[in-house]
């Protein structure tokens, strides 16, 4: 072999490249030739040197620059929330459509209850008989009971979701303080219908009018909560005239 | 690339972090760049042969990784996707200088003679980074994935956008040429 061969097969000889015949040649050409093994020895120790070669420290200012020109994250961080509040609301409308649902029930059974009272009070007006019978009396116990706590089942639906909606509405320090101020005196205002509703339905748990008005303002929160999330997201992501809009029905409810 | 001795554990964590990135949340996104800033840093210092380039590019480099991070699958370990962004980073910064720095690398290949003043070369870390520094830029690249940060030399072909064999013979010649500088320390001015 000769230098000029040896001296083009080193470099896969560091590498490990070589086969074993060549391999062999080379180590062969190595073993009389001074000049070739010391340039085989050095393009090794050169090879190992570079390889455990340290890393290296960036200067502190690198990640100062970097940190400065992360604003994009506050966006990413704003889209990302919404999508966690689309699917809170999303639940929370799930929550709602069974409250609905409940709501619905309660009216129609006590619909239908007093068609049969009607009826029965114009059937059978007998002065011989002026109490109702014992087992319907039992019967009509039972149906109270039933329709209070498909009430209470239907009013804790709606306080569910309001304390989802709550949660998510807490954070009102993108809000002007005009229009934090206006949608917390309607929450009082709403809070106390629902306050009197409740006492009125305590005395009277057959009063449609209490319950239809305890409904409603449940209804009434709920739907000032959902512009307040609406409001903030707005505002979260600089949509000025869509906040305007939005607070503009908010003054007017 | 070397081998990762990576745990679940140490996945799990990853994924952590990763999901935080992705949720918006700056200390996570930092704690990613302490933990894998100096490797690129050293990448990017070493390919481009300047500390102030490599500071640059490492800046380009994360502010990349920040806005792509939603595009990391986890089918390799974030370290190794992080690095493989910055290897093609500094392989397109050199591209882009490449036409510039075409002339002072010919000069410099008719100027190096492999050499051996002494017997047994003594290599310093210092001497062989400056050595390194002062390649040619092609053949510092090429040296520079292979022999320091122990990429095959298919994948530097592939990184470079060059033949396997043309990996080969920069990374031959770029080791003759530190071979001839370390021998020589005064007269290359090392």
């Amino acid at each position: 072999m000769t230098c000029d061969l040896a001296r083009e097969r080193i470099g896969g000889l560091v590498d490990g490249d070589l086969d074993s015949a060549a391999r062999a040649e080379l180590h062969a050409h190595l073993a009389t030739c001074a000049s070739c093994a010391a340039l085989a020895e050095d393009l090794e120790i050169v090879r190992r040197a570079s390889r455990s070669l340290p890393t290296l420290d960036p200067p502190e200012r690198v990640w100062t620059a970097i940190a400065r020109q992360l604003p994009v994250q506050a966006i990413n961080r704003s889209a990302s929330r919404s999508r966690e509040w689309v699917k809170v609301t999303l639940a929370i409308a799930a929550v709602l459509l069974a409250a609905v649902a409940i709501t619905m029930l309660v009216r129609r059974g006590r619909s239908v209850e007093s068609q049969v009272a009607e009826s029965a009070s114009h059937a059978m007006p007998s002065p011989a008989q002026p109490g109702p019978q014992p087992g319907a009396q039992s019967a009509d116990s039972a149906d109270l009971k039933s329709l209070q706590s498909e009430l209470q089942q239907a009013e804790s639906h709606y306080e569910n979701a309001i304390q989802k909606l709550e949660t998510l509405a807490k954070d009102r320090r993108t809000l002007n303080p005009q229009d934090a101020a206006i949608l917390q005196k309607n929450l009082l205002l709403i809070d106390s219908a629902i306050g009197e509703s409740r006492a009125a339905l305590k005395a009277q748990p057959a009063n449609d009018m209490a319950q239809e008005s305890l409904f409603e303002a449940f209804r009434s929160k709920i739907a000032l909560l959902q512009d307040t999330i609406s409001l903030i997201n707005e505002m979260r992501k600089g949509n000025q005239a869509e906040a305007a809009r939005i607070a503009d029905g908010l003054n007017k409810s | 690339m070397p081998p990762s001795n990576r745990t679940d554990a140490d996945n799990a964590a990853e994924s952590a972090l990763v999901a935080r990135c992705r949720q918006g949340d700056a200390a996570a996104f930092e704690a990613v760049y302490r933990r894998h800033a100096p490797r690129v840093f050293s990448l990017a210092c070493r390919m481009t042969g300047s500390r102030a380039d490599g500071e640059d590019l490492l800046q380009e480099i994360f502010l990349l990784v920040h806005r792509k991070l939603d595009g990391f699958k986890g089918e390799a370990s974030l370290g190794t996707w992080i690095y493989r962004l910055a290897a093609n980073c500094c392989v397109d910064f050199l591209r882009s200088r490449q036409h510039r720095d075409r002339q002072a690398t010919d000069e410099l290949d008719d100027a190096v003679t492999p050499a051996r003043s002494a017997p047994g070369l003594r290599v310093e870390q210092l001497d062989l980074e400056r050595a390194i520094e002062r390649l040619p830029p092609g053949y510092r690249a090429a040296f520079v994935l292979h022999d320091v940060e122990g990429f095959e030399h298919a994948e530097v072909a592939r990184l470079l956008g060059i033949a396997e064999g043309t990996s080969k013979s920069q990374v031959h010649k770029a080791r003759l040429k530190i071979r001839a500088m370390l021998a020589s320390r005064p007269a290359m001015g090392l």
